[in-house]
């Protein structure tokens, strides 16, 4: 079973690329252009890490973190946040809403497939 | 990867609109926390993805000015016009740097918007710029290529509650594993009472010796992500592997113990991996500021911000949806024809379901390639910015109807020409701040913008309150220039047609009349291409006002559909102004190609004679009069069937040779009937 990973950004053209290198590294990958898009996917389904973006409308990336940690089923899986930001007080913000890792960007193919291995199997 | 780039690309661009947009607002309101947490967010977002598809400049410029956003986000300090102004050139400077391969051009530009990005910082802030760069672990050391073996001992003592972050702390171990030789104790000291055990709980520690020729970072760099959630220690025990010298461990453990410094081989290392404490309640209050304006509407700008539901698609893709939906609206016409030939009911019956279906059909393609005027008012607001600087005249403008849509190739080749009018009015139009005065008018001066949609027509009227045209010194000029001849008996409102004249532009622009006529033929050219019209209304010293009626699409147009012998044509509804059914003797009898209609001359064309030879000329002829410019003008036709919505192809190659027709449509009989463009036909044959 090809691991599923949930990524919700609101720039297009990151989701993308996201999604295609995602895809060839053989997860599966589903889609979400803000953190309330991305709800709509915790529906039960199983999801084994959200890459979310740190700004996003309507629902930014701390409060779906929040949001997915209050769900039973996805109260431990491993959610990574993406950020520009390389301020501590930002990453340690993340870290208290439940995140599990985060990745500064921008950051290569390799970086991101590298810190998935820290955290997913 | 080049798709990626290109998808980027639009997104940059429309960034830039929406900063643009939004600095315009912020001149207005200047401490509009929302505003300025909007501008902040997109520069963010510009400075990650920018990197992300490695437009590293842009990046590094957003970057910047991002940190000079973050002066107001903050409240530290007020936005002033200087700023806007400055950002406003950056966002320009930036659009040049959206290149693949930099040059040292782009470069150069770069360096000078960072320095210059630097200069506003500095005007603002006497506090300490770098207090607000936190400093992180550094991330890993991979140009280190020494093969040289260090042994680290690492204590990871995680947090009972690091699960509740989705961490596994099992792969962090791993992780080490995989960088070097490792000797792993696991500790169970916390494990409670089985009775008490939270299963939801860790309460494994590790500690581990790790011979590697990785650096300290890139071991640090493992804990990243748990370096507030766990104690961590790394020291150095030896510069060299001594993972199986069971005595130096022991040693080392031995002095752990005993609170002793490890002295064996060199100094011990002490690295502590905890971050700094930093306050971060202001950082979250911002970015509940942040949250609000991106859901809220902006107030008091007049035009609403539309952030809906929408998906990107190629226009390339609504073209040929568009095309298939014409073909579509071919066929059924061929197909309501053949029913009422045959006169079956069942048949009729689908027919009528299948042109109800097909309307709904045309207008959901029609809806989709429109988007509304809107999108052009942030260039204008832009333009009149930046005039309104550098003429030193105060102007607003104000938009109205703005939601009305039009087909996006429209919109398109309709920037120039509004863009040129306004230009024309801020710079001719309006006067000066004294001269306005003087007239006792407000100093600010007023150019407004409204659309309308009229049936398939939207109608854009730009006026401006300035000092409007000299009707005088127009028809001075045009008889000067050999426009007119001075027995010509115009009236006021058709000599202000005059400047859209090709001879009326000159490049003498010592008063505020030749300025305004240059280049307006070009304008006008521009709207009759996409099968439009342009007047002008003026009032001396009151305003002056362009009227433009432009067709809702290229691809369907509503068309008076008319036949000449056994042909068909159609002639654009937007530029008929009337029919008339005369006699054909009538135009016989004209030599000179006037024809007298409701008591007034108007020049026609026979296009019975131009386009069928000499067959049989039906008694009665009808004159459609049509729109030239700022005349009217017959064309007069065998018969006038009715009014048509015509689904227009583009011609061939072959009959792209000529232009006096401009597409074609295929009536439902499956005959052809050919699109007038009635400007160029006049032109040609009068």
């Amino acid at each position: 079973m090809p691991k599923q990973i949930l990524i919700a950004d609101d720039s297009e053209s990151i989701r993308e690329i996201l999604a295609f290198n995602l895809k060839n590294a053989g997860y599966e990958v589903l889609v979400a252009k803000d953190g309330l898009d991305a709800m709509q996917f915790l529906d039960g389904r199983s999801i084994d890490l959200v890459l979310t973006d740190y700004h996003m409308p309507n629902l930014s990336g701390l409060e779906l973190i929040v949001k997915v940690r209050q769900i039973e089923k996805y109260k431990f899986i491993p959610i990574l946040v993406l950020t520009t930001e390389k301020q501590v007080e930002i990453i340690r913000e993340a870290r208290d809403s439940g995140a599990t890792g985060w990745l500064l960007k921008p950051f290569s193919t390799d970086k991101l497939l590298q810190t998935l291995r820290k955290i997913i199997r | 990867m080049n798709s990626f780039v290109e998808k980027f690309k639009v997104e940059v661009s429309e960034y830039f609109e929406r900063l643009e947009s939004r600095l315009l607002q912020l001149e207005q309101d200047p401490e509009d926390l929302q505003i300025i947490g909007d501008i902040f967010r997109i520069m963010h977002t510009m400075k990650g993805s920018g990197g992300m598809f490695g437009f590293d400049l842009l990046s590094d410029v957003t970057h910047d000015l991002e940190s000079l956003f973050e002066i107001f986000r903050s409240k530290e300090k007020i936005v002033d016009s200087e700023v806007i102004s400055f950002t406003l050139n950056s966002i320009d400077g930036l659009k040049q740097l959206m290149v693949e391969n930099p040059t040292d051009e782009n470069r150069l530009l770069a360096s000078k918007l960072k320095s210059d990005t630097l200069l506003q910082i500095t005007r603002f802030s006497q506090t300490d710029l770098n207090s607000e760069i936190g400093i992180l672990p550094g991330n890993s050391a991979e140009n280190s290529i020494e093969a040289k073996q260090t042994t680290y001992y690492i204590s990871f003592v995680p947090d009972e509650n690091i699960l509740n972050n989705g961490t596994n702390p099992l792969y962090l171990i791993d992780e080490l594993n995989a960088l070097g030789e490792c000797n792993i104790q696991v500790s169970f000291d916390r494990l409670p009472p089985l009775a008490e055990i939270d299963p939801l709980k860790c309460y494994i520690s590790w500690y581990l010796f790790i011979s590697t020729s990785e650096s300290v970072d890139t071991l640090q760099d493992v804990f990243i992500f748990v370096a507030n959630s766990a104690l961590i220690t790394i020291q150095k025990v030896a510069n060299e592997n001594v993972i199986h010298k069971e005595a130096v461990l022991a040693a080392f453990l031995n002095a752990q113990i005993n609170e002793e410094p490890w002295t064996l081989l060199e100094s011990n290392l002490q690295e502590s991996a905890e971050s700094n404490e930093v306050d971060r309640v202001e950082e979250k209050e911002i970015a509940g500021v942040l949250l609000k304006s991106s859901t809220e509407v902006s107030k008091n700008t007049g035009f609403t911000q539309t952030t809906v539901d929408s998906i990107r698609v190629d226009s390339g893709k609504i073209d040929l949806y568009m095309n298939l939906v014409s073909e579509f609206i071919t066929a059924q016409s061929r197909l309501e024809q053949i029913s009422s030939n045959l006169k079956n009911p069942e048949l009729e019956l689908v027919t009528e379901t299948f042109e109800k279906l097909n309307r709904q059909l045309r207008d959901n393609a029609f809806d989709m390639s429109l988007i509304p005027i809107e999108s052009l008012t942030t260039r204008l607001k832009r333009l009149v910015h930046d005039l309104s600087k550098s003429l030193d005249k105060e102007v607003v403008l104000v938009t109205e109807g703005l939601e009305a849509e039009l087909d996006k190739n429209i919109i398109e080749k309709l920037i120039e020409p509004l863009l040129h009018i306004v230009r024309n009015s801020m710079d001719h139009g309006i006067e000066s701040k004294s001269e306005r005065l003087l007239k006792q008018k407000n100093a600010i001066g007023t150019i407004s913008v409204k659309a309308y949609t009229v049936g398939s027509y939207v109608q854009i009227e730009i006026e401006d309150d300035g000092n409007g045209l000299n009707v005088d010194q127009i028809r001075e000029k045009a008889i000067a220039s050999g426009l007119i001849s001075n027995q010509e008996n115009l009236t006021d409102a058709e000599v202000c047609q005059l400047i859209f004249e090709p001879g009326f532009s000159t490049s003498e622009s010592v008063n505020s009349l030749s300025g305004r006529g240059t280049g307006m033929d070009v304008v006008r050219n521009c709207v009759q291409s996409m099968r439009g019209f342009i007047e002008l209304v003026s009032e001396r010293d009151q305003f002056t006002r362009f009227i433009i009626k432009l067709p809702l699409s290229l691809s369907i147009i509503d068309g008076l559909l008319v036949q000449i012998g056994d042909s068909f044509y159609i002639i654009p509804s937007s530029l008929v102004s009337k029919l008339y059914l005369i006699k054909s003797e009538l135009l016989k009898k004209e030599i000179n190609q006037v024809v007298e209609l409701d008591g007034v001359q108007i020049p026609y064309l026979n296009l019975h004679e131009e386009f069928d030879g000499d067959k049989r000329v039906p008694e009665e002829q009808f004159v459609v009069v049509v729109f030239y410019g700022n005349h009217f003008f017959g064309l007069a036709v065998d018969e006038v069937i009715r009014e048509y919505q015509a689904a227009i192809k583009p011609l061939g190659r072959m009959p792209k040779s000529q232009n006096l027709f401009s597409g074609a449509s295929i009536l439902g009989s499956g005959q052809l009937a050919l699109v007038i463009d009635t400007n160029k036909l006049i032109q040609k044959y009068s």
